[in-house]
Order: structure tokens, then sequence, then C-alpha cells
């Protein structure tokens, strides 16, 4: 091998090392590169974890402004709210009008619930923050008339006394929707079997067991769980309005669109203070000593606010013509509340005959949980009584005199324990049945609302 | 004699001599040692990286948990282990927001321990260090008081 040739290897040599070493610093380069962008992806996850924690803060504030404030007022001004350390924040705008008004139905169906239809809705453009921008969003605040939309039966939780412990017992039938916000009273977990509805409705999961039955059937009911969206009557003092509690007959001023008293008030009342003797006029009549009587199928009467009477009388039809004629006036209202300790506590509403008047009424105790008993003397034995009640902190005893059935064609919702017996003992049963002309109490009746956010 | 020159001439320029040979495999010796220490650190990275992932991950079902009316105890007992957390805490509070009112809050601080190689965080990015660097994560969630 000569000198040339010696020379040329070395050089090859050389050269194959440098491009070895040039592909291996490739390698390692890229290697490294591949490494930043996961470095950087990292990051990234960590950041979008942040932003889509800092978005749910925001929708919280927003569901809780519209909440506590779009629908406890008629009207207010746009604002920017934000979280401190800038964990959220929402542009909320500006409206006039209560959602609860709304007479505008939303041109959709709800298939994720048990109301399919017939909401009215009142549409907000919301701005909800992430912390790096404010992403719009369209908020419907829905409402609809739940005692008109099948919700014959519901059971609220306890607002003014909140440990109460909730019984249903006899036999209630409800030819309807029973929807059970509270939990029975789980020392008793056999009251559900006194309980039968056609379809029922529970929020959650709570600890008592359910034990539905089919009216007349006896098979058992599974229920429609659906993934409830919060609903409320309203605000509920100062706790949230959306958590299934009752405040609809005199909320005052906090809930103004949704009350039966104002309702009541609005519609040419009459006042009775049971210690007021009031000859008979107009339907009414007090004896100044705590009883109030009230003639159902008195065309002129519109409304009767009674406070401080122990018992309230109320007269409905005796035979099918007066019936029909009844059945053909205005809707009526009686509201009664205690709101001290010095008036009377009501213990007794005794309903004679049968009432085919459209009658709405409102019980509610402020003082006290006692029991409210409803006397039911009817020569037919299982009278039909016309009538959405409404009862807040106040236990129902409807009693049939003669054992018989009582058929309650309305909607009864309340926020205490219910039940139902003859004279002396457990017996006859209490149906609940849905109204054939719902919407002929459109005007006196209250809503209940919910949100949905969707993307704009 | 003459021919015993040009054979070690001749030699000389066939190949390497020692002291290349030497050069030549101290630089592999050190390329190599480079190499196999960066691929140890950028292992450590990725086990880091993968560690964060995680905890990102589980710190936000923690938060979802909460947004979703757990309390933290509720929380904190369903969530299953994860190594690299530490451990964590939070602070439950009932703030005031202007224009809302009262909500229902959380701080959450999360402990992080992610490098099971040497790395350590500091000022904002992984270095070497030692094992037992704690990296905390914090966190406010805030919810409607009930739903």
């Amino acid at each position: 091998m000569n000198t040339k040739n010696i020379r040329r290897v070395r050089g090859t040599i050389l050269v194959v090392t440098l491009v070895l070493l040039g592909v291996g610093a490739l390698g390692v380069t890229a290697g490294v590169a591949i490494l930043h962008a996961r470095v950087g992806q990292v990051g990234a996850i960590e950041d979008a974890s942040v932003r889509r924690v800092t978005f749910e803060n925001s929708r919280a504030v927003a569901r809780e402004h519209m909440y506590s404030s779009v629908l406890a007022g008629g009207a207010g001004t746009g604002q920017s709210i934000s979280l401190p350390n800038s964990w959220g924040g929402v542009d909320m705008p500006s409206w006039t009008g209560n959602p609860m008004q709304s007479m505008t139905i939303g041109s959709y169906n709800n298939h994720f619930g048990p109301r399919v239809d017939g909401m009215y809705e009142s549409q907000f453009a919301v701005g909800v923050g992430d912390g790096i921008t404010s992403i719009p969003k369209s908020y419907r605040v829905l409402s609809n008339y739940p005692i008109l939309m099948g919700d014959i039966f519901t059971l609220h939780r306890p607002a003014i006394t909140p440990g109460d412990l909730i019984r249903v017992r006899g036999n209630i039938d409800v030819y309807g929707r029973a929807v059970l916000w509270a939990d029975l009273n789980s020392s008793y977990p056999g009251d559900y079997d006194d309980l039968n509805a056609v379809q029922y409705v529970r929020p959650d999961d709570g600890a008592t067991p359910y034990d539905v039955d089919a009216p007349g059937s006896g098979a058992n009911v599974m229920p429609d769980n659906y993934p409830m969206l919060a609903s409320t009557y309203g605000v509920v003092g100062a706790s949230p309005s959306y958590d299934g509690k009752l405040n609809v007959v005199d909320p005052g001023v906090a809930n103004p669109d949704n009350s039966l008293m104002l309702k009541a008030q609005a519609n040419s009342p009459i006042y009775v203070d049971g210690s007021s003797y009031r000859p008979w006029s107009g339907g009414v009549h007090c004896n100044g000593n705590g009883r109030v009587y009230i003639e159902l199928d008195t065309a002129s009467l519109s409304s009767v606010i009674v406070s401080n009477v122990f018992r309230i009388y109320l007269y409905g039809q005796s035979n099918a013509v007066e019936e029909a004629a009844a059945g053909a006036m205005n809707p009526i209202m009686i509201v009664h509340t205690r709101n001290s300790g010095a008036e009377r506590a009501l213990y007794s509403i005794r309903c004679f005959d049968a009432n085919n008047r459209k009658l709405v009424m409102g019980v509610k105790k402020n003082v006290e949980n006692v029991e409210t008993r409803m006397y039911f003397y009817d020569s037919f034995a299982n009278p039909t009584w016309r009538t959405m009640m409404f009862a807040e902190n106040t236990q129902l005893r409807t009693i049939n005199l003669w054992g018989g059935e009582v058929n309650f064609k309305g909607g009864l919702h309340t926020d205490s324990s219910l039940r139902h017996t003859g004279w002396y003992s457990y017996a006859g049963v209490f149906n609940i049945v849905p109204e054939d002309e719902p919407e002929l109490f459109i005007p006196l009746l209250v809503r209940n609302a919910w949100l949905e956010g969707v993307a704009q | 004699m003459k021919t015993q020159v040009i054979e070690r001439s001749a030699a000389r320029k066939a190949g390497y001599t020692l002291i290349e040979v030497m050069v030549a495999a101290g630089l592999l010796l050190i390329g190599i040692s480079a190499a196999s220490s960066l691929t140890l650190t950028m292992t450590g990275q990725e086990e880091i990286n993968r560690a964060v992932s995680r905890t990102a991950n589980l710190q936000e079902n923690y938060i979802k948990a909460y947004h979703l009316g757990l309390t933290p105890a509720e929380i904190t007992a369903v969530m299953p282990p994860e190594p690299s957390l530490a451990s964590l805490n939070a602070a439950e509070a009932t703030p005031t927001i202007p224009g809302v009112g009262a909500m229902e809050s959380a701080t959450w601080n999360f402990f992080v321990r992610p490098n099971a190689t040497a790395s350590n965080w500091s000022a904002g990015m992984w270095t070497g260090g030692d094992q037992g660097a704690l990296r905390t994560m914090n966190f406010s969630a805030y919810r409607s008081p009930t739903y």
C-alpha cells in the first residue's frame, strides 16, 4: 500500500466517524426537542386545568346571580362580577321583567326531564370568564306551573322547620306525578308503602329506601330519576332558593312575583280577622271568635285572606246542578297565614259536601309546625274537592268521617307530613287527581324555575 | 539497516499511533458518558412529566367533585391514590361575593412530589437536584351554596 492509499483510508475513517457523530448529534437533538415539546404540553395541561376550574367557578357565580337576583327582582343593571384572585368572573347583562312573568313559550322540547313542554323562557347573554377570555353563553331561565304540568303531589323539603321529619301515612294515591324532594323520616321506612303514584320523581339518592306502588295494582313503580335540574319556587329566607323548598304562600317582598298572598291581595280580597265579627256578606262570615265560614259557590267571591282563626268552614255544593254552576265560576283563592304566637293557630278546615269551584288554597304557619286537619263531611261519602293546595310548615291530616275516599282534584304541594284517616283510625283513601282544565288556574298559581345554560 | 528504517516509516504511515487512539477513545468515552447522563435526565424528566400530568388530572377531578357538591372529606375518601400526590388540604369558607351574595368556596393545596429521579422544581423550571422536593399547586373553587 502506498502512502497515497494509506492517507485515503485514514481520511475515510475520519469522514465515517464524523458522519456517525453527526447522526448521533441529530438524534440527541431530536430527543431533546421532543422532550421539550412534552414539557410544554404538560405545562399546557396545567394551564388548561386552571382555566377549566376558573370557568366552572364563573358558571357557579352566574347561576347564583341568576337565582338570587334575576329571579328575585323585576329589573337590574348589568355588572361585572369577579372572584378574588382572578378565580372567575362573569359579565351579567341588564334585564327588565321578571322571568317568572314571562309568557314566552320556549320553541323546543326538553328531552332531558319529565316535564316535556310548555315552558316559559327568558334568555340572558352572559359572558363567562375562564381567566383568559370571556366566553359568551346563553342562559335560559325556564319556568312553568308544576302543579299544572303533572306534579300534582310534591313533597318539598322543610324550610321554616328544617329539622322536621316527614311522614306520609294512610293510603295516598296520586294519579299523576309525585315529586319527592324531601326524604321521609328514616325511622319509618314503611311509610312509602302508603304512598302510591302513577309516576314519581326523586331528585337524589337519599338514604331512605323508596317503595312506591302504582295506585290499585300494588305493582312497584320505579322512579324516573332524570338528571333533575335544580328548580325553585323562589327565595326562601336567607337560604338558597333552588333546593326544593316551598315558599309561595306569603314570601313577602323577597319573591313578589310568586306569592299567593300578593295574588290574593290583587284579586279583590275579603280580609278576615278571626277576632272581628263579620256578618254574612259576599259569601264570608266570621263569628269573631276564631271561626270563619265561606260559601264557595258565591259568584262574587274572588279571594279571602284569613288570619287569627282556629277553624275554617268551607261549604261546597250538594248536588250536580250546584256543582255545574260553581264549575263555571271564576277561580278563587283562600290564603291563611299565622305570623305570630299571639294569633290563633288554625287546626281544622271543615269541608262540607263536594266542591267544583276552582279553588286555590294556601296555608302557612310561620310560628310552629302543628297539624291542620281537613275534615270532609259529605253525604255521598266520597267527596270530590276541586282544589290546588299549598301547605307550608303545617302537617296535614285529611279525615273522611265516613272512612271513605276523598278525591282531591288539582294537587297538593306541602313541606310537612301528610296522613289520611277515618274518624278514629286509618281508613279510606286520599286520591290526588289532575285537574281537567288546568289553564283556568294560571292567573292564580305560582311557578317554579330553573336554569339551562348553552353556548351562544 | 535501510530496510528497517523503511518498515518503521511504512508502519507509521499505515495506521494511528497509540496516542491518537487514546485521544479518540477518550473523546468517545466523554461523548458516551454525556449521552448516558442525558438519557438518564431525559428519562427522569419524562417520568416527571407523566407524574405532573396525572396529578394535574387528579387535582382537577378533586375540584370537579367539589363543584358537584361533595365535601372535601367525601372527595378525599373516594379519589384513587396517586403516588406523586404527597398530601393535600382544603380550607372551606363562605365568602360574600359582591353582586352575588354568599357562596361556598374551598382553597385546595396539593403537595406534589413528582421527582422519583434526581430533579428539582425551582423558579418555574425543573433543574437537577434532590429527590425530595415538593411542589405546591393551589386552586380556589367556588360553588353555589346548594345545588
